[in-house]
């Protein structure tokens, strides 16, 4: 069968065939790249980074940058049967033709799809079958730090902020090219990079006591820095972005206002993964936002970053867009609003009056100070009586459970704090007859570079237990939904994050086992991976279970991401204490990064 | 003011659908800044209408959408800003500002004819005889309460082979409608199979009249 009979017998054909507005084309580049986000092109054309970099290298002359995402099922299939290797959008280039294949590492159930989109693109799984001809596989993004699991498989792990390592990557590739030396001669050059992390390049040994040793070969550094873009408001920004010609899973403009967070949430990977906090100005943003607009139509900006109510001219930015965009019936949203940092003014500002929702994270003070979610019960329902107030009816609330040192009086706050929503509605419109709150809570999945690194999971017959005691709790209060996440996928997560070298072997078995696309409950299969890990004399629920040494070499410890380890060690007693630690935007709180921020916002 | 415009979907967008279809003339016009008319109401949004949906994979130069402007702008200036920022497999052939009472083309259209481009170049007009001859067609259509057989012997207005490819006038009002897709899984059944699919024109009836869009409106 053709490409185009095939087509047509499959879900989404446009999936598969680019041609959308502001797509790149570009002849006799000196680098062909190919950048997958391992999943569909749904989610991967909803990924801001993938947009920087795809734009970024574009403006390369001497790169062309093409795009490849994972096939569903049914295409997967088809392609297999006829004999398709896995090809690019742009041109329909086999993806094994590239120069270099770089993946984006944003959720470690996105893996599988790694290893089947090098399969279906006709490319060696391991690093040692892959000879000179083989595209150089690099990945980023923020499992990139910690992807152990991946070792065996990706030639280089780019950590950090991509804008300007990716240029480097691209010119170290040029000269090695005319250099016409090995491939294991590139990754030497790449290793001696800040930023570039081979993992072929570290020995890991563990002794007969369980414990970790990593030796660096080939005068490899000993810690490899991520990499962090210092003038942020002048660094690139895409404008002319790409317009799918199908509905994609956030199809609008996305605004970094800022990159990094001050809050210090010592769950929070992303947290402590994009310091420091940087900025754009109001001024910049406006420009930005008006050339994309110009440039795609779209008619809703949304403000991205890691907690939009924290930049300090948020109601300057909201005021100058609205003007900017007058009479052009442009959208503006808002998504992660703090509780604290909540206006309802900026939020009456917005059109729709569906539903709010709201991540008080943990039910008690004492959990939320465990956590550091700076955030009282007061502000919460202040915030929440401003939305009823506002004409919501409906709010959602996010928890996690199973967080450290959780008892199952923290298990009852989260009931108590929902049954006081319910009450304040009742006080507003006298009945709770149109309220809708919903709860929902998701299992804390202890990730590396948090405070809670070396902490165990807590069991799935303690996460059980929890879930059902909140549910009959939940129960006897109208109005109030309980939703809950399944507490099995997030014990593989735990495995996946924290795991060591021993998971690439897992990794693979899980995949010859047929798991792939983890990430949709539809094809989500737990059987393929615990068969995965037994297969290798593991268990998933003991490396979910390992509470780590805080003195021990952990997995990840060749990864400098700047915060340093005595401050996470430090941030964990202060949690076992229940003691916060305050918004370093208030004065610096000492995590390592101090060189890297600007002097004003380190009083 | 009306503008009435007639457009051609090529091969590189012939798998997005009548939704994505809306979706890619919204932007396009709003990167043309063309001054478009927004609903009035609580969710404003572009008021724009689309003739009569085309089955995904079949491409077309005859689709029609109308739009409304604040104000004067010349339909050929229109033509030419869309046709700037259009993506590539969509292209506006022409512009009109049709008539006040000028009906909307949905609620007129009544014939569309396609060209059906088999894979192989066989005479295949006996067989096209034999499906012309039969007094019923049924297939099978979803409704609301499930699925129905239904004859579309009546919609098939003309079916023969010219120079090669299959041309087809099949019915395409709101009261009767014959898909391409359709008539190819018919044609399919009957040993034809097809290559690709294009619908070359519609057809409205206005004033007792039966012609194309754009040509009724002058």
């Amino acid at each position: 069968m053709t490409l185009d009979e095939i087509l047509i017998k499959v879900d989404k054909p446009a999936r598969y065939t680019g041609g959308e507005l502001n797509m790149c084309l570009k002849e006799n580049a000196e680098v062909n790249f190919v950048f997958s986000y391992p999943d569909t092109y749904e989610m991967g054309m909803s990924h801001l980074g993938g947009k920087i970099i795809y734009h970024l290298l574009n403006e390369r002359e001497d790169t062309f940058c093409q795009r490849c995402y994972a096939p569903w099922v049914d295409m997967e299939d088809l392609m297999r049967k006829n004999n398709i290797p896995l090809f690019t959008l742009e041109t329909k280039m086999p993806v094994k033709n590239a120069d270099i294949w770089g993946f984006t590492l944003q959720y470690e159930l996105s893996y599988t799809n790694i290893l089947n989109m090098l399969d279906l693109g006709g490319v060696p799984l391991r690093t040692s079958q892959r000879n000179e001809s083989d595209p150089l596989i690099v990945a980023g993004g923020p499992c990139a730090t910690h992807a152990q699991m991946l070792a065996d498989f990706v030639d280089c792990f780019l950590l950090g902020d991509g804008e300007e390592s990716l240029n480097e990557l691209i010119d170290i590739y040029k000269l090695w090219k005319n250099s016409k030396s090995s491939k294991k001669e590139l990754l030497k050059m790449l290793s001696q990079n800040e930023g570039f992390f081979v993992p072929s390049l570290y020995q890991h040994t563990i002794d007969e006591n369980g414990k970790l040793t990593i030796t660096p070969l080939e005068n490899a550094p000993s810690t490899v820095k991520r990499r962090v873009v210092k003038d942020f408001e002048n660094t690139f920004a895409p404008t002319k972005l790409i317009v799918p010609l199908i509905e994609v899973v956030h199809d609008r403009i996305m605004l970094e206002i800022f990159r990094g967070c001050t809050r210090g949430c010592r769950f929070c990977q992303a947290g402590f993964l994009y310091r420091p906090i940087r900025e754009r100005s109001v001024d910049n943003l406006i420009k930005i936002a008006r050339a994309s607009s110009d440039a795609t139509g779209y008619d809703e900006i949304s403000l991205t970053s890691l907690s939009s109510g924290d930049y300090p001219h948020i109601e300057e930015l909201m005021e100058r867009l609205s003007c900017e965009f007058k009479d052009e019936h442009m959208d503006v949203s808002l998504p992660s609003l703090r509780i604290d940092s909540f206006n309802p003014d900026l939020v009456s500002t917005q059109m729709r009056k569906s539903s709010l929702t709201f991540a008080p994270e943990a039910g008690s003070q004492r959990m939320r100070n465990i956590i550091n979610k700076n955030v009282s019960e007061e502000d919460l329902l202040r915030t929440v009586r401003g939305a009823f107030d506002a004409g919501y009816r409906a709010i959602k609330l996010y928890f996690m459970i199973g967080l450290p040192f959780e008892t199952m009086d923290d298990i009852k706050g989260i009931y108590e704090l929902a049954k006081k929503c319910s009450d304040i509605y009742r006080e507003i419109h006298g009945n709770t007859k149109n309220m809708r709150i919903t709860v929902s809570t998701s299992v804390f999945i202890p990730k590396p570079f948090t405070p809670f690194q070396w902490i165990n999971q807590d069991s799935e017959e303690s996460i059980k237990e929890k879930q059902k005691y909140l549910s009959d709790l939940i129960r006897t209060l109208r109005g109030v939904d309980y939703k809950y996440h399944d507490s099995t996928a997030s014990k593989l997560e735990v495995a996946c994050a924290r795991g060591g070298r021993e998971m690439c072997a897992v990794l693979y078995s899980a995949w010859q086992n047929g798991a792939k696309l983890d990430a949709w409950n539809e094809h989500f299969k737990i059987d393929a991976w615990e068969k995965a890990f037994s297969e290798n004399g593991l268990s998933m629920e003991e490396m979910a279970q390992r509470l780590y040494d805080v003195d021990e070499v952990l997995p990840w410890d060749t990864v400098d991401v700047g915060v340093t380890k005595s401050y996470y060690k430090k941030e964990l007693e202060r949690a076992k204490n229940e003691q916060t630690t305050h918004d370093c935007r208030n004065g610096c709180t000492g995590c390592g990064m101090m060189a890297l921020c600007k002097k004003e916002e380190t009083i | 003011m009306r503008l009435l415009m007639r457009f051609e979907k090529n091969e590189e967008v012939k798998y997005i659908s009548h939704l994505d279809m809306q979706r890619l003339f919204q932007r396009a016009l709003r990167r043309a800044k063309l001054p478009c008319e927004y609903s009035k109401g609580f969710n404003p949004h572009l008021l724009i209408s689309f003739a009569c949906a085309l089955p995904v994979g079949v491409c077309s130069c005859a689709e029609y959408v109308e739009v409304q402007l604040e104000k004067f702008v010349h339909p050929s200036e229109c033509k030419n800003r869309l046709n700037e920022v259009l993506p590539i497999g969509v292209k506006i052939l022409d512009a009109v500002e049709p008539a006040d009472d000028f009906p909307t083309v949905a609620s007129v259209i009544c014939l569309a004819e396609y060209t059906f481009l088999p894979f192989t170049n066989d005479d295949y007009n006996d067989i096209l005889k034999d499906i012309t001859l039969r007094e019923e067609i049924t297939i099978e259509k979803k409704t609301k309460k499930g699925f129905k057989d239904i004859n579309v012997r009546p919609m098939i207005h003309r079916l023969k082979q010219v120079d090669g490819v299959i041309k087809a006038t099949l019915s395409c009002s709101n009261s009767e409608n014959l898909r391409a897709d359709k008539l190819q899984e018919i044609l399919e059944q009957n040993g034809i199979k097809i290559k690709k699919v294009l619908r070359n024109s519609i057809f409205i009836e206005n004033k007792n009249k039966i012609e194309e869009p754009l040509g009724a409106t002058k």
